[in-house]
């Protein structure tokens, strides 16, 4: 093994696993996104979401390269509206998601024959992923996603990963699948014949996992999820072929796991931020952020002047019999 | 939150279409409202949305209230005798029906319900429990209701309830009605079930043993009271006469219904066991589960997502113009109502239009009427305008003797009315004199007449709902 | 006679052209290099000036590849080399197929995917 290749590698997955919670965290105390008016995130929803992973990436396999562009567009789209609609407003903020979206599949199509191309694709890939992943890491923390949830769906991922990687392998397929393909899932780099990248399903759950702990536990919670990240969703996966012959595809290709090793520690570390205490609510933690005289930026939607009309009401079921 | 978003959506349609909405949806969301209030300390951004129903703009509410009737109408033409009898003798086509030709179709009246109550049950619909009127105002009617009925009206006002902020999940609610509203008390214990707070149903005992709950001062003590006007006036009485004060008290809310609430008792009521909201509400049990509050301007807000409301005027029968006073005339829609629904029933409970000019209250663009002014039958004709029970009581509970609950009777002599009072008017150094002053500063005429001492002479005076004490064999010591 | 000879030359010149447009298709055989995921099957190739390489992307087992001429995924400018496509490469997914321009230097080239840059690299030596 290249040694240099690992040490590059490590060096480009730990920027990626560490930068993207940081923002997702910075995101989670400055901004207040919208909620639903009724709903929290649960297991079944969880379940749902984990499904919907774990079956999508099949169907990319056998989709043709433009339904699978227009597929990733129409939800990069989405997501980066969700993270940038609290600093922009509309009229400029589409633009700024057209500009991103065509510039990638642009760079693509007319320049990826050089390294310099490929810097700049990157450059365009990671400000779009990890835009999407700090608008939808926050959605889901903020709409009631707690560290517990996480962390076993981060297990179960690690489980998937392991088994498609190991036994059926297909993950490899999958990463050769968009790699160099216009809006590739991943933030990556790439500098003379070292090319390196990490997926946006791990990047998202290291976002997760950072804000749910630190909503959850504070401060010390906030100190063991950069750890747990950095230690187990980054360095050791990446030192990892070193070790794990079948990973390395005859020596000619890495895919790596990164679940399989931090979903372990992940769920070790949330039992052990739980002997601290309970997991705080949402409500709890925004109490104490209100306590310090905190005040994040709110997301309401432009609402148009409507009258509202009345549901029944708790005092007209009740006492009120006039006759 | 998926789920939540679903059963949100499957609501939305059963409402918008007049479809059965499935009680088990709205006990399911119910739960989602305490583990989003246990999340987060509040309901989400689009509450107000949830609570408002899918027809917020006025234009498109008014093509749903017609839709709605003609719904209802429709239904009720194949499935209930009275009104396909009803509906064939006046050659009405329910397909055809609008807003503005409604009133061709005849009043329903109370009188109706009590001579043909069997013609009023639908077909195809199994009858589950019956309530009837408390019968203050004459003859009870007998009311059934379907298990779709008993089951959905208070998951709906439970979902309603912790939306607005009315329910909170560590709540104790005290409710004073008379047990003969079984509907009221079956609907507020359904709302206790499915939300998880305390409730005491503790009916029309005598007030010192009312008071006595919700004075206990530990964290039981109840926060909510649900009550009638008259009750909550003796509760009043009773807590002054000890001599206690809001910090007694852990109320945050007082909900009451069913008779005239006056300004003086409200704020009496706020000062003595010091809750932060006196709510003055209305419903009826024939037109259930329609209902109506009061903004912050006093106008009282109906309810349109669930039935059609009008005010008709009590002689012509048509609709009144602004600012006179009309009998409401409610329709609830299917599917709210099923066993033995009324369409344009009259309450003959009385209202003043508003003015045609923009509400600015709280509740601005969800049609308002002035607050309930007193049954059609109590209205006085005097010198060619009406005199409403409402003109009377306010002015006689805001009496410096605090006359509390209000008992006397009134009735239009000529130009003039003339009243008896009972005795408890004249306390503190009130006379007849000032209280004839106080009703000419309000522009009436009215003249006292005499003064009752006697205390079954005084109930007679003015039945009230606080009359219908429920005793036990147990004796106060 | 005259006539006949012309009617024959033409036929020949027509069918020359046929055989040349034909001919593409025909270099498919010996001179294809299959692609896999991250790798070609073959470390190196030998043809003859003049001559074509098919680059076919495994349909089964390939991936997208972006062929440019030089090494370890670095583009090279060498004299002589067919054209790749300039900055964009030659772009192949997965299940496509491309003939090069023909080879007419002689010499050794190479060949590198830019997306595979540690893993891509083949010797093309023409004769």
């Amino acid at each position: 093994m290249d040694m240099s290749l690992i040490a590059f590698q490590t060096v480009v997955v730990l920027i990626a696993a560490l930068l993207a919670p940081l923002l997702s965290l910075l995101y989670f105390r400055r901004v207040r996104l919208e909620r639903p008016a009724l709903g929290v995130f649960n297991t079944r929803d969880i379940a749902l979401i984990l499904v919907f992973i774990l079956s999508l990436p099949f169907l990319y396999l056998i989709l043709p390269s433009w339904v699978l562009t227009g597929m990733l567009a129409l939800t990069f789209s989405t997501a980066l509206y969700i993270a940038l609609r609290p600093f922009l407003r509309p009229l400029y903020l589409w633009p700024l998601v057209a500009i991103l979206l065509v510039g990638d599949i642009v760079v693509t199509r007319t320049l990826m024959g050089t390294t310099q191309g490929w810097q700049i694709y990157w450059v365009f890939n990671n400000v779009i992923v990890l835009c999407a992943v700090v608008g939808i890491s926050n959605l889901y923390a903020q709409g009631g996603m707690r560290m517990r949830q996480v962390v076993w769906f981060s297990f179960i991922l690690g489980a998937y990963d392991i088994f498609f990687d190991l036994v059926i392998p297909v993950s490899a397929h999958l990463a050769d699948r968009f790699h160099g393909q216009p809006l590739d899932a991943a933030m990556g780099w790439i500098s003379g014949s070292y090319s390196a990248n990490l997926g946006i399903g791990d990047i998202l759950i290291f976002a997760l996992f950072t804000i749910s702990a630190y909503k959850g536990f504070g401060r010390k919670g906030l100190f063991a999820a950069i750890l747990t990240v950095g230690l187990f969703g980054a360095i050791m996966p990446s030192f990892s072929p070193l070790v794990i012959l079948p990973l390395v595809r005859g020596g000619v290709g890495i895919t790596i796991p990164a679940q399989t090793f931090f979903g372990p520690f992940a769920v070790l570390t949330y039992y052990l931020l739980r002997r601290t205490g309970p997991e705080r609510s949402m409500a709890q933690w925004t109490s104490a952020e209100v306590a310090e005289g905190y005040e994040p930026i709110r997301v309401t939607r432009r609402r148009r002047a409507v009258a509202p009309v009345a549901a029944p009401s708790l005092a007209e079921a009740g006492s009120g019999q006039g006759d | 939150m998926f789920e939540t978003g679903i059963r949100q959506f499957r609501m939305a349609m059963a409402m918008m279409w007049g479809w059965h909405i499935k009680p088990r949806i709205i006990e399911h969301m119910v739960a989602d409202a305490l583990k989003t209030l246990e999340e987060f300390g509040s309901a989400g951004d689009d509450v107000q949305q949830l609570l408002d129903g899918p027809f917020a703009d006025p234009v498109a509410r008014k093509e749903y209230q017609m839709r709605m009737v003609q719904h209802t109408a429709r239904r009720l033409l194949r499935r209930s005798p009275y009104y396909s009898k009803l509906f064939a003798a006046n050659d009405i086509n329910p397909d055809k029906l609008t807003l503005e030709n409604i009133s061709r179709i005849p009043i329903t009246r109370k009188e109706d319900l009590l001579e043909q109550p069997q013609d009023f049950l639908c077909s195809g619909v199994q009858p589950a429990m019956s309530t009837r009127t408390t019968g203050t105002t004459g003859r009870p009617a007998e009311i059934w209701l379907s298990k779709y009925e008993i089951d959905l009206w208070p998951a709906l006002a439970a979902l309603s309830g912790l939306l607005r902020g009315e329910l909170l999940p560590n709540d104790c609610w005290q409710v004073n009605i008379s047990s003969r509203a079984t509907a009221a008390i079956q609907i507020n214990a359904t709302i206790a079930r499915l939300t998880g707070i305390r409730i005491s149903m503790l009916g029309i005992i005598p007030a010192e043993e009312s008071l006595d709950a919700l004075s206990s001062g530990d964290e039981r003590a109840p926060t909510l009271l649900a009550t009638y006007p008259s009750y909550l006036a003796q509760l009043v009485k009773e807590a002054r006469r000890r001599g206690l004060s809001p910090d007694s008290f852990r109320l945050r809310r007082i909900d009451c219904g069913g008779e005239v609430l006056s300004q003086a008792l409200k704020r009496a009521a706020t000062e003595t066991l010091g809750p932060a909201l006196v709510n003055d509400a209305y419903g009826m049990t024939e037109i259930l589960p329609m209902g109506a509050r009061l903004c912050n301007q006093g106008h009282l807000h109906h309810d349109l997502n669930v039935g059609f409301v009008e005010v008709i005027d009590l002689e012509s029968g048509q609709p009144v113009a602004p600012g006179e006073l009309g009998t409401l005339v409610i329709t609830p829609y299917y599917p709210y109502r099923e066993c033995m629904p009324v369409f344009r029933y009259d309450t003959r409970d009385i209202v003043r239009n508003l003015p045609d000019e923009p509400l600015t209250c709280d509740l601005a663009g969800i049609f308002a009427t002035s607050t309930i002014q007193g049954k059609a039958s109590n209205l006085l004709r005097v010198d060619g305008r009406w005199v409403t029970t409402r003109d009377l009581v306010e002015v006689y509970e805001a009496l410096p003797s605090h006359p509390w609950p209000a008992r006397f009777s009134a009735r239009a002599v000529g130009d003039h009315i003339e009243m008896v009072v009972s005795e408890e008017a004249l306390d503190q150094g009130v006379t007849r004199a000032q209280i004839e002053r106080r009703y000419q500063e309000r522009g009436l005429d009215v003249r006292i007449v005499d003064c009752v001492t006697h205390e079954q002479d005084v109930i007679q005076l003015r039945p009230l709902r606080t009359d219908l004490l429920e005793t036990t064999f147990a004796r106060r010591t | 006679m005259k006539k006949a000879f012309l009617l024959l030359a033409s036929l020949a010149l027509c069918l020359l052209v046929i055989a040349c447009a034909q001919d593409n298709s025909a270099v498919r055989g010996p001179n294809t290099v299959r692609m896999l995921g991250a790798s070609f099957a073959v470390a190196s190739i030998t043809i003859h000036k003049g001559e074509t390489i098919t680059f076919v992307d495994d349909s089964n087992e390939g991936s997208l590849h972006i062929l440019v001429i030089g090494k370890d995924g670095q583009p090279i400018s060498e004299k002589g080399a067919p054209d790749f496509g300039g900055l964009a490469g030659e772009r192949l997914d997965v299940g496509d197929s491309w003939t090069t321009p023909p080879w007419n230097t002689a010499g050794t080239f190479y060949v590198t995917c830019t997306a595979h840059p540690t893993t891509m690299t083949l010797t093309v030596i023409v004769i």
